[in-house]
């Protein structure tokens, strides 16, 4: 059971952490003032 | 490789060992938790020292106009998360404490002049130079230049409309708050258009080759 609520934690923050980066994959730049470098997938 | 770096590429690892993505997947998890990390910090920092100089109100509004356009326009970038955080933090606190200290009583004449003359300058600063990319995230593709100059576009012109609704308001209830907010959204559009071109990278270069100059001294 707690393996289970652990997996779906993981799964719904691993959705959010992609949702971020392809979010900002479409912009311009991060928020802040230092760009992290963008992995090759999302540059296409 | 820097600690946020560090921290997010671990926890990415473990998420995809736990949901067995591939190298690809894993990448793009470390890189939107670099982003969620990187501005966490960068956000705690300036509302810390915003907080603790008494200038809260004036960093929400204008870093919120600032950020806002950045997503669209790019603009100058420093050479490390941290110095990134130190410098923003920097930046907007000393130009709201500027702001707080001199236009806190503006008048609705002051504040006409002063939104009239930042907005016709942000409009042309971003039509002449938006989107600025960077070595970290190139922006070849022509089509896309136009859509984030167009966004850009629209973010100014979401910006204008509040800021003219904020006035036209005054008018009716004669809240000095309303105008002190339209300049804090002009204050922060102007800073980020300034960020496309010289001045502004001029400044963030100068603030990052400083804080360089400390840390090798620290050594």
């Amino acid at each position: 059971m707690k393996n289970k609520l652990m997996y779906y934690m993981v799964t719904v923050g691993a959705a959010l952490l992609t949702f971020v980066a392809f979010a900002t994959s479409v912009s311009a730049c991060v928020f802040g003032m230092y760009q992290p470098e963008e992995p090759k997938c999302l540059r296409q | 490789m820097y600690l946020m770096e560090r921290v997010s590429n671990s926890i990415s690892k473990k998420i995809s060992e736990t949901l067995q993505y591939d190298k690809e997947n894993q990448a793009v998890i470390a890189y939107g938790l670099y982003i969620l990390i990187q501005t966490a910090w960068s956000v705690l920092l300036t509302l810390f020292i915003s907080i603790l100089i008494n200038v809260l109100y004036e960093v929400i509004i204008f870093s919120s106009a600032a950020v806002s356009l950045r997503r669209y326009s790019g603009g100058a970038h420093a050479s490390s998360p941290n110095r990134c955080a130190i410098i923003g933090a920097v930046v907007f606190n000393i130009i709201s404490l500027g702001l707080n200290r001199f236009l806190f009583h503006a008048n609705i004449i002051t504040t006409a002049i002063f939104f009239a003359i930042c907005f016709i300058l942000v409009y042309y600063i971003v039509y002449r130079y938006a989107p600025v990319d960077s070595p970290n995230k190139p922006i070849k593709n022509p089509e896309f230049k136009k859509i984030l100059r167009r966004k850009a576009f629209y973010i100014i012109s979401m910006f204008l409309i509040i800021s003219l609704s904020f006035m036209a308001i005054y008018y009716i209830n004669h809240n000095q708050k309303l105008l002190y907010t339209v300049i804090c959204i002009s204050s922060g559009l102007m800073w980020q258009a300034l960020t496309l071109f010289y001045p502004g990278k001029f400044i963030i270069c100068l603030l990052d080759k400083l804080l360089i100059g400390i840390t090798h001294l620290r050594r």
